[in-house]
This record gives structure tokens, sequence and C-alpha cells, in this order.
């Protein structure tokens, strides 16, 4: 599903990743962890196509990214979804506009949008609070949103970077467990986290990075 | 395209003062774009009219017979440059003038010193061409000599073409001020909606997504602005027919308003919001 070939990216000439190579199969749930400024940032930026790679091959899904126009990457994102540390939600929308929004941009039905969007707050446990504005919720409670909000359109891929990051343990939890409930629905998850205690107990993989290389 | 649509007149709503304020400048420059359209548009029909009305008179040669003006006026037809020839004889000539000057006068003289003329008439598409068409008459056989009023045709042929290009230039330099006003509005509503379009270039949203909002905006502005310039029309016309100020400025009476101007105008205006909205969202870029 994700194969890097001895990727190589530069900031300033300054290397952030090393010749990474790796495979992440179709299906599968795996976290990428290491020191802040290890590189775990850029290298899911490198498969969301925001950033490009300066040496070797990044293939994603069907898409080869060392090669991918600006005109594809719309649809590259509704392949591959993001969930930010920082949730990146529109604050002067309710919960339900912003978990429509993706698909509103794909234009379908605002009933079937009301279907879809009902569906997936059941399963983050915030049916309830479908018509608040999202400013006025809990952390924990903005990151489910996101995560609605990345699964609303049944991606093949979910990129999630530190997105335990601004919340508490108990949380913290949650979020990884609503991660793994969509990781058994066939999603492939990738989770960039420095928290060990996130994985610590789990059988997933586990890719360290260190100084833009991997070390697992 | 609902859901652009109802966007769109949110932004506008939220930004109603800066909106309402670009609405009115390009509704001031579509107003004198119109007024100097319908100025053009008068001075052509004003000059055609003008340059029609002088006639090219041809002096024939006194000997010629009646079968040969006959014979000179199939000739001067078959030029295809005049749009009605007039034969005006001698006689016809000096009745005429007896009847504008005191006729002892004309008699003090003794013999008719007028010639046998014809009165030719140009076509709107000779009038360029006319001084060929002249030395070509004058060197026909039985045409003693050709007189049409050079200055006259010249000088308006200059007036025209000055005020062509300064319509044209105010024309030109408005409706950059049109493109320019709106998209700096569009740019500002942009730059307001900066974070909301990081979010959406990240769910997924193609360049025409983003940009249709915002076209949508500008076209609203152009629209809006263009129906106010029709406004102010209206009410500069009414004001001339209520002040009766056509009584002192009687030419104000012979002034035509092509209604396909008014056709025009929103087109024109819905055009030129879109072209600048697409200018000032730019190259939608998600690396």
């Amino acid at each position: 599903m994700i194969t890097f070939s001895g990727v190589y990216k530069y900031y300033n000439e300054i290397p952030v990743l090393q010749g990474i190579s790796f495979h992440i199969d179709k299906g599968e749930l795996a976290f990428i962890t290491g020191p802040s400024g290890a590189g775990k940032t850029t290298l899911l930026k490198l498969i969301f196509g925001s950033e490009v790679a300066d040496e070797g091959e990044i293939k994603v899904g069907d898409f080869e990214l060392s090669r991918i126009k600006n005109s594809e990457i719309p649809r590259l994102r509704r392949f591959v979804t993001f969930v930010f540390q920082d949730f990146r939600l529109r604050q002067d929308l309710t919960v339900f506009d912003n978990v429509a929004l993706p698909l509103r941009i794909l234009g379908e039905k605002e009933k079937e949008i009301k279907l879809k969007v009902m569906d997936v707050l059941r399963d983050v446990a915030l049916r309830h609070k479908v018509d608040s504005l999202v400013r006025t919720l809990s952390g924990g409670e903005q990151q489910k949103i996101a995560i609605a909000r990345a699964v609303v359109t049944n991606p093949q891929i979910i990129l999630a970077d530190e997105p335990t990051g601004n919340l508490d343990p108990e949380a913290s939890q949650e979020i990884i467990n609503l991660f793994k409930k969509i990781n058994t629905r066939g999603c492939t998850v990738l989770i960039a986290t420095h928290d060990p205690t996130l994985f610590q107990s789990s059988s997933y993989r586990v890719l360290k990075l260190k100084d833009g290389k991997i070390s697992q | 395209m609902k859901r652009h649509i109802q966007s769109a007149i949110k932004d506008i709503w939220n930004n109603r003062w800066s909106t309402f304020l670009s609405v009115l400048t390009v509704a001031v420059c579509f107003f004198i774009i119109t007024g100097i359209s319908i100025l053009l548009y008068n001075l052509e029909i004003f000059t055609k009219k003008l340059t029609t009305k002088a006639a090219v008179v041809i002096f024939l040669k006194d000997s010629i017979t009646e079968e040969q003006t006959n014979y000179l006026m199939d000739q001067i037809k078959k030029m295809g440059v005049f749009s009605k020839l007039q034969y005006i004889s001698k006689d016809m000539a000096l009745k005429e003038m007896k009847d504008i000057m005191e006729p002892s006068l004309v008699e003090l003289i003794g013999y008719n010193p007028l010639y046998n003329t014809i009165e030719a008439y140009l076509k709107d598409e000779a009038l360029t061409t006319v001084e060929d068409t002249v030395n070509k008459i004058k060197s026909l056989q039985f045409v003693d000599d050709v007189y049409y009023p050079a200055n006259i045709i010249t000088g308006l042929k200059i007036i025209r073409v000055t005020l062509w290009n300064f319509g044209i230039g105010i024309f030109i330099l408005l409706t950059v001020s049109v493109l320019f006003i709106v998209y700096s509005t569009i740019r500002s509503f942009y730059w307001k909606k900066t974070e909301e379009i990081e979010i959406l270039k990240l769910l997924g949203a193609t360049p025409s997504y983003i940009r249709l909002p915002f076209l949508i905006e500008g076209a609203i502005i152009g629209l809006i602005g263009s129906m106010f310039s029709k406004l102010f029309i209206f009410i500069v016309f009414l004001l001339l027919q209520t002040r009766h100020i056509y009584e002192f400025i009687p030419v104000l009476t012979q002034i035509v308003i092509p209604l396909e101007i008014f056709y025009m105008l929103p087109i024109f205006g819905i055009l030129s919001g879109v072209v600048s909205s697409f200018l000032s969202v730019g190259k939608i870029k998600y690396q």
C-alpha cells in the first residue's frame, strides 16, 4: 500500500530523511516513532503529497508520488486522509458541518451526507454533540471529530501526526482505540508519535526513526 | 453549485461594507464607460450623416450633349461608390440662384455663368477613398472639374479618430480599473479565508472547488455594479427630462441610446468580475 525506496529529503541542504526504505501492507496499522526532529512529520507529509522527495521513489496505492502532478493531489487526498495534532477543524462551524466537509467536496447529496455523518459520529461516540460548535468541545473531543472527518469518506489510508500530542493519557488511549477500530475495517493506519506508551503493549509494527534513518 | 452560491453570498454579507464600496466604484466606472460608448455611438451616426450630406460636385463641360451626360452618369454609377446621383442643368442652377439672390443682380451679369453639374452622394464605406474617386472622375471625358468638401471630410475624420482614440483609451483605463477593484476585493476575501482554504486543500478539494465561490463573488460584484450604473444612467435621463434641459441644449434630443448597451453591460460586468476573481485567486498549490 505504501512503499518507500531510498527516499531522501533535505531542508536547506540539511538531510531530514536519508535513504528511507520500507513497505506498509494494505490493512496494516503501524507506528512511526522517534524523537522530535527525527523526520516523522516529513515522512507523513511525503505520503500525503504536501512535500516532494528529493531522491528516491514513493508509491502510495497507484500513485507514484515522485512524479505526481499538482492536479492529481486532490485525488490522492481522497485516498489518503490526515489527522493532525492541532486538529485543523473549522472552529466557526458545527460538528456536523466539519465532518460533512469532505463529503460536500465530493458533491454528495445532503441526505446521504446526513446519514454518513451521523454514522461516523456514533462510532466516535459524539452523536449528541452534532449541533455543537467545534470551539466549545474539549481537545479529546475535537480530535475525535478530526478522526470522524478523516474516515467519513472511507479512505484507504489514514495518517495521524501526533494525534494524542495535546491530550491527557485517558483521552489518548481512547483515540488509539479508535484508530485500532478503524483499522479492523480494513483501513491502513500510520501513526506518528513520540509517546512509547501508545504502542508498548501492542503487537503492531513500529518504525523507529532516528537522524533521518529507520532503525527498526 | 448551490453550496458555492450560498458560500459566496455569505462571504459578501460578511464583508458587506467593502463589497458595497467596490460595487459603487465599479458602478461609477461602468457609468463612465457607458457614457463614452453612447457618445462614440452618436458621434459615429453624426459623422456619417454629415459626410453623406457633403456631396461631390462634378462640373461638366459646356459642350456636353444629353446623350453624353447620360453616358457619363452611367460611368460614374458603375464606380459603385455613390448612393445617389443628381443632375442639375445650368438653367436649373440659375433658377435656384435667383431664388437665393436678388434676381436683378443675376440679370446684371447678362449671361448664365453656371455649369451643368452632377451632385454625387458618397456611400459610407467610400468615404475613406474619396480622394481616389475624385481623381478618377477628373480623368473622365466631358468632366471640367470636380469639387468636394475636402476640409469638412478630413476635419471630421480627424475629430472622429481623435475621439475614438480618446474613448478607447478611457474605456481600457476604466476596464482595467474595474478589474483591479474586483481583484483587490476578492484578494482580501481570499486572505481572510486562508485557513479555511488550507483545510479544504487538506481534505482533497479541487482547485475549481476552491475557486468557484470567489468567481461567483466577483461575478456578483460585477453584476450589481453594472446594475447600479444602469440606475445612474436612468436617473441622469430622468433629470434631463424633468429639468427641461433639452430646451437649453437641443442637441440632446438627437442623442440615440443603443439598447444593446443595456444588455451588454451586465454581461460585461459578470465577465470582468469573473476574470479578475480568477486572476486574484491565482494557482492553487498543494505542495
